[in-house]
């Protein structure tokens, strides 16, 4: 893995963990300026904005998953999930 | 509740394929009932049982048992079927529970005399949600308990964030109980791919602090919900 990417995906990881919501959503949309189309930083993403209900924003994230990875079955889930709020 | 309940679903459009694997998902044992192949095969390994079978085919209805369930679901859009079948259910299986969909008004008003325990307007309850929704995205659910009191579910206003509920005082301030706050914790395993658990805290204690995202579970007056989905 790219060693910005790795640093980017550590911090999300760290203040998603500290439950600073904000900063994560940060550090991963600094993340897409860098790396833009990653699938690993949009589900991410979309997993920060889902765990603080922000459906609508989560439910793009995992869209754009789908768009670039249109196989990928844990963002198809959480979708699906999303959907039926 | 006990014993577990056994569940019957019968027609199996979007609305009863949803209960049907909603409860098989939440454990509950379910027999899912429709007279088109596809929608059986569609659901075969999500339910305990799934059977392709005419609603009105009673001799049918008995060999499979609808007898023994603890609640039978009726979703049915076809009104004729649905109110003959729910008068079979009720009058001749002797079901204790038996809940039947509507499709407007009328359709309810004779599946309420002929005994169904639960009528349920998917469609208007859905747009009612749908309207309410718009109107402040921030409402999960709304139950109405009463005529004048409801249970709301919401997310949390910014303005709470980080304040304990001591600190906000919802009981003096605006007149309504929070009893639970359902949280997701983040519980990540993998250091790259984030996870989280759903949580509720039911009666919270009144040091519990706020957090990002949490969805408030509220009763009060209607007016006084209407205060905080405003703010």
């Amino acid at each position: 893995m790219e060693p910005d990417k790795e640093k980017i995906l550590e911090a999300g990881y760290f203040y998603f963990h500290n439950q600073n919501f904000k900063e994560a959503i940060k550090i991963f949309e600094k993340g897409l300026a860098m790396f833009p189309d990653d699938i690993d930083i949009y589900y991410n993403l979309g997993i920060v904005y889902e765990s603080i209900n922000d459906i609508e924003k989560a439910k793009e994230c995992f869209k754009k998953v789908l768009e670039i990875d249109s196989e990928n079955t844990d963002a198809k889930k959480h979708l699906e999930k999303l959907i039926n709020i | 509740m006990g014993e577990k309940k056994f569940f019957a679903v019968i027609g199996l459009g979007s609305f009863g394929y949803y209960v049907a694997t909603k409860l098989a998902e939440k454990g509950y044992e379910v027999i899912a009932i429709d007279i088109d192949e596809n929608k059986i095969d569609d659901i075969s390994n999500k339910v305990t049982h799934a059977i392709q079978l005419n609603a009105l085919d009673e001799k049918g209805l008995k060999e499979v048992g609808l007898m023994d369930v603890d609640v039978a679901i009726i979703a049915i859009k076809d009104i004729a079927t649905s109110i003959l079948l729910s008068s079979f259910l009720k009058e001749d299986l002797k079901i204790k529970y038996v809940v039947a969909k509507a499709s407007d008004q009328k359709h309810g008003k004779v599946l309420e005399k002929i005994g169904v325990d639960r009528i349920i307007y998917p469609e208007i309850e859905s747009a009612e949600r749908l309207a309410k929704n718009l109107i402040s995205p921030s409402i999960f659910d709304i139950i109405e308990l009463s005529s004048s009191h409801n249970l709301v579910e919401i997310k949390a206003p910014d303005i709470f964030v980080g304040k304990t509920l001591e600190e906000i005082d919802f009981r003096k301030r605006f007149d309504i109980n929070i009893i639970a706050i359902k949280r997701n914790q983040p519980s990540t395993t993998e250091t790259y791919k984030l996870s989280y658990e759903e949580s509720i805290i039911i009666s919270p204690s009144p040091k519990e602090r706020i957090i990002e995202g949490d969805i408030l579970v509220m009763v009060g007056l209607k007016e006084h919900l209407e205060k905080i989905e405003k703010l």
